[in-house]
């Protein structure tokens, strides 16, 4: 007999819910009860199940989350130089985040930059041969902390914390070296050589500066092939001059144009008094430095390339490239990818055993340009079985008359609002940091925190017309990188898909 | 601002144990749910069968992750029926099917006919199930209630030598979820998709681990799961669920469990919770007693391992140290503090190498583990030079070569660690279960405080009682190693153990 809930649990507050329990309890109603017989033991074991009248977890009925971002308008502050700040005081928290948003990557360069961004950043951050007592690995060492770089398409951060005492040299560390200028000819000699970039397949997802999305080695060859660079990082060796470096410096650091984000146990007072004295004669850029298109169009072939890595797994990157995409789709899209992910996850690792994780990953650029596509990746057996059933994932999604529940259409909104979204704004550390990346992104922070409102208004329509609008898993190219003697012998014993046959339907170029 | 952090403890009649520290500066609460079980207990042959397990008890319970469990009951009999016939086809061949292949391949398992068939009708059967199964249902509801994963792994928990943690951070209105879905978790799990699971347990491994790692923990004496954390490439083949369910009957019971809370949620809210649920499960035998056996004996002597199959270059030098709760621990901490980023010793003493990176490696655990020394270079040539340029580097250590500057530099990157995780939920959330398994959670405070104010003295004494000959590993690999067909080599020095 399956139960069937009589009554949800109601609990709008902690009282309300000790207090729905005992309700509940005293009517002798069950929330959702278990009929699993007294003392009932399954097939080996040797404890006997719990009967329980507990809800299902889709009865329940909690309240809706009292999460507020902090205030934006209040905490931005703005020096004499036109530095802006967004300013978190926080006192209780012992450690202060200091944030630098930088209008700097790979869409900023102008001809004749390819690489520059990535290396500017590089002298930005790290120290040549330099010995001196000021050098900047022996000020942030001093002060027991180290530098965290992301670097994107279309936005650079720069983050470090200390402790609440040292706020004031963590600010001046962070200043200063956006205000370098003593960049080395022998640093960037040495771009993109070296270990990593000498053995690139040697350790597929780690390694490479940038972390593993960037170092992801299919990925990469993926973008290589799509629509190579600027959607794809510069290739190990390139050089790159000191005077490209240098101009794109001129337009990116520039006192109006960077943004911080502080949060954490910091005086505002003084604070503002420091930032004035440490931004002062700061050069003022003229305007916002303009962002590049992509080449369009980018390729869209649904060809398997392979590369040949006997040591390793089969590591695999399906996918194609999507032009700008409209404010007004950004929420589906969004909404599509979290469907879309826990499908491939399903699909790939619960129900088959396949990989440990088939990840749908969207572009991460300001106008939604750029590589939507999946990471996955496993055993010679089971790389055909991957791409075939992630394909078919993705086809499933791109089709009308293929259902989203409400349920994934909720729990993915859930994911994006209650999860990724509060994440994001998760204390005075992150959100000041967040609120610095979006203000160098957007110009303001209005539509991250309209985010909320935009992907509660999304319907399963809606879902399905982003999936036929941005998903084309017949132009989706494939690429394999691993031992592909064993992938191309290999059969797995349940899924038997043969990777020839995914050749023949998508030949490599 | 107070380096101390309040912690209040909660522990039920059945012995489950609640920590909790009060943060209401955002309305989430970050839940870290602990058991003491790992690799520690693993019977031979069955190594990596609780990171495995972990994997199953996440394919739902009775309630939940089922659309009609009456229906999967029978099937699960069948089930449980199937398997014992394979095990005991498998004891009854054991002579056709025993490991005799010096060269074993964890995806060539012996096997026979009789053993494939009944292999093809537990797929058959777990196909019959699935028909009934609700995929990925817990985590699939903690995400539609907002909940947010600290590791990111498809499964939200980890499992180690002597550990199993489950993660979650959801808003304050939706905490109670944790208590109803672990609850849950603790007494109903019900194996589902088993066969898949365990290629899934295979493919992290794969991912995580290599062959490379394996032989390098082999040589140094800590091959055994104790050590880390519980894998045995070979013994994908032999799990079963009969011994696993053994494993979840005797070690997933209230009064072996710990969960840290951290966040917007006082005590009267978190032990209603507790009672409510938690509360109803029946305390259980005490664990079985094989959880104090942890230590293997060390290296007889120096141990090089020298490896032949094209890997990038690097260097590691190894030292077995001991675990968390030995009081030369927090010590450690401090060494590997002086060691690492681009101002620590290591670097240092390197500077004339160009292209070479590093990393101190010494993890947390409550028996004995090691500090690695890795070296990174793009050059076979250079491994070498930043060998001997290590070991003289340990030999400063021992004879006090060390700079007060340094030291204090050291202190402050620890103490600004230490603010970092009491000032983050999560990971304050996951330091409290972790030191409860590992010692118990009253020392995390102390710990944290005796390493930062380690002397230049007690660096010297820890290092001349753990940086020794004896208790040193040397490892290699290179691109371009001198015979790739031959098998990589050990060599033991016996130069006697020089305690």
């Amino acid at each position: 007999m399956r139960r069937k809930s009589a009554i949800k649990a109601a609990s709008t507050t902690w009282s309300t819910l000790c207090c729905s329990i005992s309700v509940a309890a005293a009517l002798n109603v069950s929330c959702g009860r278990d009929t699993t017989p007294d003392e009932e033991r399954l097939p080996g074991r040797s404890r006997s199940l719990l009967a329980h009248d507990w809800p299902h977890p889709r009865d329940y009925e909690f309240s809706p989350s009292q999460f507020k971002p902090p205030d934006p308008d209040e905490a931005l502050i703005r020096s004499s130089s036109g530095l802006r700040a967004y300013v978190l005081s926080s006192p209780a928290d012992p450690v202060v985040r200091i944030t630098a948003a930088l209008p700097l990557g790979r869409l900023y360069e102008r001809p004749g930059e390819a690489g520059a961004s990535e290396l500017l950043t590089q002298l930005l951050t790290r120290d040549a041969r330099d010995r001196s007592q000021d050098r900047l690995s022996l000020r942030l060492a001093s002060l027991g902390t180290r530098l965290e770089v992301e670097n994107l398409l279309d936005v650079t951060s720069v983050s470090l914390e200390v402790l609440a005492e040292d706020w004031a040299e963590g600010l001046a560390v962070m200043i200063d070296l956006l205000r370098r200028t003593d960049f080395q000819q022998s640093v960037a000699s040495g771009y993109r050589t070296g270990i990593g970039y000498a053995t690139p397949i040697a350790e597929i997802f780690w390694w490479l500066p940038g972390g593993p999305s960037s170092a992801y080695r299919p990925k990469v060859e993926l973008e290589r092939i799509l629509g190579g660079y600027p959607l794809a990082p510069p290739d190990p060796g390139l050089q790159v001059s000191i005077e490209a470096v240098q101009s794109l410096a001129a337009r990116a650091l520039r006192a109006n144009l960077v943004v911080l984000g502080i949060g954490g146990n910091v005086p505002r007072a003084a604070l503002e008094t420091e930032l004035n004295l440490l931004s002062s004669s700061w050069e003022v850029g003229a305007a916002s430095p303009q962002i590049a298109a992509f080449p369009q169009p980018m390729k869209r072939t649904a060809s398997v390339h392979t590369i040949d890595a006997p040591g390793l797994q089969g590591w695999i990157a399906i996918g194609h490239a999507i032009g700008p995409v409209p404010e007004s789709d950004r929420a589906s899209l969004a909404v599509l990818g979290e469907i879309l992910g826990t499908r491939l996850n399903v699909s790939a690792r619960e129900m088959r055993g396949l990989a440990n994780s088939d990840v749908f990953v969207l572009p991460e650029t300001t106008n939604g340009a750029g590589l939507v596509h999946i990471q996955t990746g496993g055993r010679p057996e089971a790389v055909a079985p991957l791409v075939k059933f992630s394909l078919d994932e993705v086809a499933r999604m791109a089709t009308r008359d293929d259902p989203i529940s409400e349920e994934e259409l909720q729990r993915a909104k859930a994911a994006l609002v209650a999860g990724t979204w509060q994440s994001a704004l998760d204390g005075p550390r992150r959100a000041s940091s967040t609120y610095a990346v979006e203000t160098v992104r957007r110009g303001g922070v209005d539509r991250l925190l309209n985010w909320p409102v935009s992907v509660q208004a999304v319907t399963d329509k809606h879902v399905k017309e982003a999936a036929l609008k941005y998903l084309s898993p017949s132009e989706m190219t494939t690429v394999v990188v691993g031992p592909m003697e064993r992938i191309r012998q290999a059969r797995h014993p349940r899924w038997p898909v043969d990777f020839h046959d995914l050749q023949r339907s998508a030949p490599a170029p | 601002v107070s380096d101390a952090v309040d912690v209040q403890e909660i522990v039920l009649e059945n012995g489950f144990r609640l920590l909790l520290v009060e943060d209401h500066r955002v309305p989430r609460v970050a839940a870290s749910l602990w058991y003491r079980v790992g690799g520690i207990q693993e019977a031979q042959g069955e190594h990596g069968s609780t990171h495995f397990l972990e994997h199953a008890i996440h394919q739902g319970t009775t309630t939940v992750g089922t659309k009609d469990f009456d229906a999967e009951r029978p099937i699960l009999r069948e089930i449980h029926e199937t398997e014992q016939k394979l095990l005991g086809v498998r004891n009854r061949d054991r002579n056709r099917l025993r490991e005799r292949d010096v060269f074993y391949d964890e995806l060539d398992w012996p096997t026979t006919p009789e053993m494939d068939e009944l292999r093809k009708r537990l797929y058959e059967l777990e196909d019959q199930q699935a028909q009934y199964r609700e995929f990925w249902a817990e985590y699939n509801w903690y995400r539609y209630y907002g909940g947010v994963a600290r590791h990111s792994d498809p499964v939200p928990a980890t499992t180690g030598s002597e550990l199993m943690e489950i993660d979650m951070d959801l808003p304050k209105e939706s905490i109670e979820l944790v208590f109803r879905l672990e609850a849950d978790r603790m007494v109903n799990a019900v194996l589902r998709g088993w066969e898949a699971q365990r290629f899934t347990v295979l493919e992290q491994m794969l991912y995580l681990r290599s062959r490379f790692d394996e032989a390098m923990d082999g040589v140094t004496g800590i091959a055994h799961p104790v050590f880390t954390g519980g894998h045995h490439f070979r013994d994908f083949g032999d799990f079963n669920r009969a011994s696993m369910l053994r494993i979840y009957d005797d070690y997933f019971v209230p009064n072996n469990a710990t969960l840290a809370l951290v966040g917007d949620i006082t005590s009267g809210e978190a032990r209603a919770l507790a009672e409510r649920y938690f509360g109803q499960l029946p305390r259980g035998p005490e664990p079985p007693h094989r959880m104090d056996v942890e230590a293997e004996p060390p290296p007889a002597g120096a141990v090089r391992l020298d490896w032949l199959e094209p890997l990038d270059p690097r260097v590691i030098v190894r030292y077995r140290i001991p675990g968390v709760g030995h009081s030369d621990r927090p010590v450690l901490d401090a060494i590997a503090a002086l060691l690492r980023g681009p101002e620590g010793m290591l670097r240092d003493k390197l500077r004339s190498l160009e292209n070479v990176d590093f990393q101190v490696s010494s993890p947390y655990m409550g028996s004995s583990s090691t500090m690695d020394l890795i070296a990174r270079a793009d050059r076979d040539e250079d491994l070498p030079a930043i060998e001997e340029a290590i070991l003289e580097l340990v030999e400063e250590l021992r004879q006090s070569r060390v700079e007060p500057q340094a030291l204090r530099r050291a202190g402050k990157t620890l103490r600004l660690g230490w603010n970092q995780v009491r000032s983050d939920r999560d990971t304050l959330a996951h330091w409290l279960g972790h030191f409860e398994v590992m010692d118990s959670w009253k020392t995390l405070q102390p710990f944290m405080a005796a390493r930062e104010s380690a002397s230049i003295e007690d660096i010297q004494r820890v290092a001349q009682r753990y940086f020794v000959r004896a208790n040193q590993v040397i490892v290699t690999s290179r691109q371009n190693p001198p015979d790739p067909r031959a098998v990589s080599h050990r060599t033991v020095s016996s130069d006697g153990l020089a305690r």
